[in-house]
């Protein structure tokens, strides 16, 4: 059963790809520094969406997802005086959001399948013999089973799995996205479609049975 | 350059994402649509997929991060100049010591970081005196781990009689509080969890300061001319975090009289707060809300962090928030 594409991008169009006034962002941090608790709510409305999807990618449950969440803002508070007021703010909240998985998956003692990143991973092309198993058909979308979308993102590279969360739970831009990894722009191209392929590599095969 | 098939499906994605028809953006690739579509489906496939915070979750501030803004939010400064230099210059003695600055002597053991909190977790009262010499550290630590914690500052002497008031937020001394001070009820002796009873005194007990003034600083009006102004206590103070736990050996025996450190990490706070492992190995702090890497140091062995690592690199770090109390942050101990 496949969904018709253009209704899910008619739906989810305009959703995650908000991009903050930069001059009123300014003014919430610096209200949030002195102590206004309406700007900081301000903040939080603003990016809290986008937290919480980058995480929610990568976890399997909403309550965990909240509680990451929560951790991330509580990072804002601390961090608040530090951070520089006129540069953005979603990359910051996303290096936070990493960091609060990866303890979280230490303090679990396990973090999702970890896959060896290769050397060309990132700073060569992509492999475009990926492509060449392509049905030339699609162009709607699959209808993915949620859990095994969850297995198969767990497959990932950690950095692959950033970079999808951060395009496509976060609604990154694919500079925001390289700021926030720090790499390149065309090294997040590349892992992008390696990472797409990866996992479209990953849907297509028969799922195990135990 | 060569375009790639990453920068196609980047540029795809980006033209679709921005609202443009797939079928539209796809068309412009000529022959190689067709191979970037199962890849631009599944992009948007996960993108659509991904789970919405729930409303309340994504229209109101979680408590945790109300109260962590409610404790780390620093209030708005004091704008008269009449009073700010002269109150920084008094931060600045706290703070660093000088002029023999002291926390009441009534405090058990100056010179330990580990201050008591009452087991309530009410705000206490510390006063801080001049011309008694103790350890530097103690005010700090107090202000360290009861981030809410008022103080009450005796700058006076005979001729410039005390005093004022003040209160520390993420361990920070602050001045908010100019009103002139006025005699308030102080929370009943504390004592440690498990330790010896506390007995930090009402500071409206405490004679009046008899070091040399403070050159320059402004006194507000006093409450009384014999006793330095006690504490205003906050109407509703944050809470401080408690992170507990115990440190064990290899087959998890308990091992006690093993010091217990706390390294904040992060921007909230700064600084190490210590304690020892009591007979049952077990181990209580009292923090302000932040990040902390829990290590224990055993004599023989050397230190260990949280959970079981020699390497502290490898310390999985412990966040707490303000009234949030954590458990069983042990430390197994590493030969």
């Amino acid at each position: 059963l496949n969904v018709p594409l253009s209704s899910v991008l008619m739906t989810d169009r305009q959703a995650p790809r908000e991009v903050p006034d930069d001059s009123s962002e300014r003014r919430l941090i610096e209200g949030a520094r002195e102590g206004d608790r309406a700007a900081f709510t301000q903040l939080y409305q603003r990016h809290v969406r986008r937290v919480y999807r980058f995480i929610r990618l990568q976890v399997p449950d909403d309550a965990t997802a909240e509680d990451l969440t929560q951790d991330v803002f509580v990072g804002l508070v601390r961090g608040l005086p530090g951070i520089r007021a006129e540069s953005p703010l979603a990359p910051w909240l996303m290096q936070v959001a990493r960091n609060r998985l990866a303890n979280h998956w230490r303090s679990l003692g396990r973090r999702p399948a970890e896959v060896a990143l290769p050397d060309d991973d990132v700073d060569s092309g992509p492999d475009e013999a990926l492509l060449t198993s392509a049905p030339p058909e699609s162009l709607s979308l699959p209808e993915i089973d949620p859990a095994r979308l969850g297995d198969a993102i767990a497959g990932l590279t950690d950095l692959q799995r950033d970079v999808l969360a951060l395009r496509f739970g976060a609604g990154l831009s694919l500079a925001e996205t390289a700021i926030t990894v720090g790499r390149s722009v065309q090294a997040v191209k590349n892992v992008q479609f390696k990472a797409l392929a990866a996992l479209r590599r990953q849907l297509a095969t028969p799922e195990a049975r135990p | 350059m060569t375009q790639t098939f990453a920068d196609t499906l980047a540029e795809t994605l980006d033209r679709v994402l921005e609202g443009e028809a797939p079928e539209t953006a796809l068309g412009r690739l000529g022959p190689d649509g067709p191979a970037i579509a199962p890849l631009l489906a599944l992009g948007l496939t996960l993108q659509a997929s991904c789970p919405e915070p729930k409303p309340a979750f994504a229209s109101a501030l979680p408590p945790a991060v109300a109260a962590a803004f409610d404790t780390s939010a620093a209030p708005a400064a004091p704008r008269s100049v009449r009073w700010t230099l002269p109150l920084l210059a008094l931060a600045g003695l706290i703070l660093l010591g000088l002029g023999g600055l002291a926390v009441a002597p009534h405090l058990p053991n100056p010179g330990q970081t580990d201050l008591p909190i009452p087991r309530d977790e009410r705000p206490v009262a510390f006063a801080v005196q001049k011309s008694t010499p103790i350890p530097r550290r103690t005010p700090l630590a107090a202000a360290i781990e009861a981030p809410s914690t008022p103080i009450a500052v005796a700058t006076g002497t005979p001729a410039l009689p005390p005093a004022r008031t003040s209160e520390t937020t993420g361990g920070r001394i602050l001045f908010a509080k100019m009103a002139p001070a006025t005699d308030t009820e102080v929370p009943p002796a504390p004592h440690l969890p498990g330790g010896p009873a506390a007995t930090a005194t009402p500071a409206s007990s405490l004679p009046a300061a008899t070091g040399p003034s403070l050159e320059g600083t402004e006194v507000a009006p006093t409450a009384t001319e014999e006793h330095a102004a006690p504490a205003t206590a906050s109407p509703s103070p944050p809470l401080p975090a408690t992170i507990r736990g115990r440190v064990v050996g290899l087959h998890d025996a308990p091992i006690a009289g093993i010091p217990v450190n706390l390294e904040a990490i992060g921007d909230a706070a700064s600084g190490q707060i210590s304690t020892v492992t009591d007979a049952h190995g077990a181990y209580v702090l009292r923090v302000a809300p932040g990040t902390y890497l829990v290590s224990a140091t055993h004599p023989d062995h050397g230190t260990t962090w949280h959970p079981a690592t020699r390497h502290r690199e490898e310390a999985v770090a412990v966040t707490v928030v303000a009234g949030e109390q954590r458990q069983d942050i042990n430390v197994t101990l590493q030969p």
